[in-house]
């Protein structure tokens, strides 16, 4: 079930007004937990089994890791949960994809090899919930946790709709202890749940999908040679459509969560502003960088082992970043892109230059937020492309100055040009003079007349959005 | 255990939530209903998104279904507009009609996808004329084929969805197309606002009503279709009479038969046209080409030209019905059916 549907509406208008009848807090946790499951069926109620295993298993083996006195058996139960999610990740995943990679290589080799094709459908949400339910079993593991005493909070915890299938990646740590004591969403939590929702849902079908994700479309699923500007306009238009889409179903859920009195972690922290590329990977999608760091990069020694192994622990852990968004070599090269630059900014840091005053002044923050902002785009080209060839074709043309402009008219749907410029100037402007604050704090100062205008104009847009074609939240397909 | 997102009060902006939404709900529902109210005196019905979804669920009706065999609309804009599937519907009461034509796109990839579609045994009306065979164009409508085949498995959720947001659409105009920010902002920009004279229903027809327009309006739009056809008639190559014999054995013949073969029948259809528009269609392709297809083909074929009760009508444009006309020519069209397709007049051209 999608946020920005008819249907969603309904259901949700169902889960607030029945969850408020239910006195009993627990019972209340059940009817969450049952409508949390029914908004998984939406898509394909077989898979409802695969939340199930993951949710049960990791249940027994944590509480297994902390009745083990060994630590060999700490490890064994660990390992098991590993297998047993990466396992159920990487067939579902990475089947397809693994095979076809066989194949080529076979074939490349000379043998001639056509195995029958596996059709795996990918259940929705895999990524997001089995590294949900993996942190719960490494916390176990790690001490920093307790196996939870309650199988009801533990599975509401795994299943929450406004996070199961697109995050934010909430830790147990988190989220249970919100489930021990009563709660219904107080008035201004409902007030500002429904403000959130509202924001979301504008990013996501107004801005996203109405106005950037056309010219995205037809910069990136054509064949025809762009020029300068086309190359730009369209890795513009994928960079605000991608932080659009992602951070407004982000926020959604946040909101929703919260009208039903949960909080739930920022994902997001105007990461257009970002200053460097480790200041990026703080902003942009918090909940999993902040995964891969402490489960996966510091697990591998993290930058306690030496300078070059910390180069490799990070190449590693953007590479497998990169995997982890899809079953394409196109997202490895993103996470690899991305490795490198933190790998050079970690070696520019170390030279003597870093100390240097002129990089605390305010323009050259600026300049150094300007190029970080330039290099991201860049990179994104390679997460949207269809194609290596299309990809490399779309930068080339992004530095090539002898084909300012080369295309047939027609390419850039009409207005796209000042669309994208807008909007994209807007966010910067967002993300850089107020996105020192948090959207709370921003949203307190504004006033009141102000604040109500763009709640109705946003709730007008999305009103008005419905009849567009149906588009499915980017992050959705990882 | 340490809660560390922070706790819920710390996110929460300390604001009068009661008083806002109040106001905002207010504010909303003033501006919708003024919006509705402006489409609705500038002449507007509400009218329906016309997308690949709506395409593909109808695509997946053209199936017999309790005994009820379906008549399936194939073509462009011309048909979409011009035949009534409720009029249709009534006139031959055993059959239901469900409509594949698309606006702008020839419809001969859906003709083709539904003669190879081996469940299918209704009855085809697929408008077409000599100029769609002359040129290329055959893959027009492939999108929507390859979408059908490829992408359209709806679970229930995805259908109630659609069903649900067919039924806002069809209600109010602020829930169509015209509506939506992008669209009013593109209008903005280019200054040029929407014509009211054409919707679109949920069964996917298309009433016309050219009447709604200012005459020097729709001369402006008729000069410009002209001008369109000229240029392109003369950028066109002419093909010759056994060349296009040959075009027409290798991609309609057997198509028709295939269909002819599972008890299902084809209607080729010349929608009618008027004035210069026609003329010049004409001049380029004159009557023979037509009676090739006709003969090359196991099909009823209905040349508006050829039958007097369908020669007179005045399309405003040049190419299309309006919806009083649409309703003669459907009734008109579907007593030819009947004597000539159901009461066996045609017989298999050898």
């Amino acid at each position: 079930m999608l946020f920005n549907s008819y249907t969603f509406i309904i259901f949700l208008a169902f889960v607030l007004v029945v969850s408020r009848l239910i006195r009993s807090w627990t019972w209340r946790k059940v009817f969450l937990l049952g409508v949390s499951y029914l908004f998984y069926a939406a898509w394909n109620p077989p898979f409802v089994a695969l939340l199930w295993i993951s949710t049960v298993a990791d249940w027994y083996l944590a509480k297994g890791i902390s009745m083990s006195d060994t630590k060999l058996r700490k490890r064994l139960f660990l390992g098991l949960s590993l297998v047993l999610n990466l396992g159920m990740l990487i067939f579902f995943k990475y089947g397809n994809f693994a095979l076809d990679n066989f194949t080529y290589l076979v074939n490349s080799l000379g043998f001639e090899y056509q195995p029958a094709a596996m059709n795996i459908i990918l259940p929705v949400g895999i990524s997001f919930y089995t590294f949900q339910t993996l942190s719960y079993t490494f916390d176990v593991y790690k001490g920093i946790a307790k196996p939870w005493h309650s199988f009801i909070d533990y599975a509401l915890y795994v299943t929450f709709f406004p996070q199961l299938v697109a995050g934010p990646i909430v830790r147990a740590v988190d989220f249970l202890p919100q489930c021990e004591e009563s709660k219904l969403a107080t008035g201004k939590q409902m007030g500002w749940g429904m403000t959130l929702l509202v924001v979301g849902l504008f990013n996501k079908m107004v801005i996203a999908d109405s106005f950037l994700s056309p010219v995205t479309e037809a910069v990136f699923d054509s064949d025809l040679q762009c020029g300068m500007i086309q190359s730009w306009t369209g890795a513009l238009a994928f960079t605000g459509q991608i932080f659009c889409d992602f951070a407004g179903y982000s926020t959604c859920a946040i909101g929703i969560a919260m009208c039903l009195g949960f909080v739930l972690p920022r994902n997001f922290r105007f990461p257009y502003a970002a200053v460097g590329f480790s200041d990026f990977w703080s902003r942009w999608h918090i909940s999993l960088s902040t995964w891969l760091k402490d489960y996966l990069y510091i697990s591998m020694g993290g930058n306690r082992k030496g300078k070059h192994r910390t180069y490799i622990n990070i190449m590693m852990t953007m590479l497998i970043g990169g995997l982890w968004h899809g079953a394409s070599w196109l997202f490895v090269i993103w996470g690899g892109l991305h490795g490198l630059l933190l790998v050079s900014e970690r070696l520019l840091c170390k030279g003597p230059w870093a100390k240097w005053s002129i990089w605390k002044n305010a323009f050259t923050k600026f300049a150094l937020g300007i190029l970080t902002f330039v290099c991201v785009c860049f990179v994104w080209v390679f997460f949207r492309a269809r194609t290596l060839d299309r990809a490399v074709s779309i930068v080339r043309s992004m530095v090539d100055f002898s084909h300012i402009s080369n295309h047939p008219d027609g390419f850039i749907l009409k207005h796209g040009y000042f669309y994208v410029l807008l909007i994209m100037m807007s966010m910067l402007f967002v993300h850089w003079f107020i996105g020192k604050e948090s959207l709370e704090v921003v949203a307190s100062r504004l006033p009141g007349w102000l604040r109500i205008s763009m709640v109705t104009v946003m709730i007008v847009c999305v009103v008005t959005s419905f009849a567009g074609e149906d588009r499915a939240f980017i992050y959705f397909q990882f | 255990m340490p809660l560390s997102t922070s706790s819920s009060d710390c996110r929460v902006p300390d604001l009068n939530y009661r008083r806002q939404w109040v106001i905002v709900l207010t504010l909303v529902f003033v501006i919708l209903g003024s919006m509705e109210l402006f489409w609705h005196m500038n002449g507007f019905v509400p009218s329906v998104n016309d997308t690949k979804d709506l395409w593909s669920y109808w695509r997946d009706r053209i199936y017999t279904e309790n005994g009820r065999k379906k008549i399936v609309l194939i073509g462009a804009s011309r048909l979409q507009l011009g035949i009534v599937p409720d009029v249709l519907e009534a006139e031959l009461v055993d059959y239901d009609v469900v409509n594949l034509a698309v606006d702008g796109h020839a419809g001969y990839a859906t003709f083709e996808d539904v003669a190879n579609d081996p469940k299918f045994n209704g009855i085809v009306i697929y408008s077409t004329n000599v100029e769609r065979f002359a040129r290329s164009g055959f893959k027009a409508q492939k999108q929507w084929c390859e979408y059908y085949s490829h992408n359209y498995d709806p679970t229930l959720n995805d259908r109630m969805n659609f069903l649900f947001g067919l039924k806002l659409q069809g209600a109010a105009n602020i829930f169509g197309a015209n509506s939506s920010p992008k669209f009013v902002a593109d209008r903005i920009i280019s200054y040029d606002w929407p014509d009211p004279c054409i919707s679109m229903r949920s069964d996917r027809y298309r009433p016309a009503f050219y009447s709604k327009l200012p005459v020097d309006k729709l001369e402006a739009i008729l000069k410009s279709r002209i001008k369109f056809r000229k240029d392109s008639v003369s950028s066109n190559s002419v093909i010759l009479l056994t060349e296009f014999e040959d075009v027409i054995q290798t991609r309609l013949t057997p198509f028709v038969d295939r269909i002819n073969e599972r008890g299902g029948k084809v209607v080729l259809l010349n929608m009618p046209q008027s004035g210069e528009y026609w003329k010049m269609a004409e001049d380029k392709y004159p009557i023979d080409f037509w009676n090739t297809m006709e003969r090359n083909s196991d099909a009823l074929a209905v040349h508006f030209q050829k039958y007097p009760s369908l020669s007179s009508f005045n399309c405003p444009d040049g190419s299309h019905l309006e919806y009083s006309d649409a309703v003669v020519f459907t009734k008109e069209l579907a007593r030819i059916m009947k004597e000539e397709l159901f009461e066996s007049k045609i017989v298999g051209k050898q």
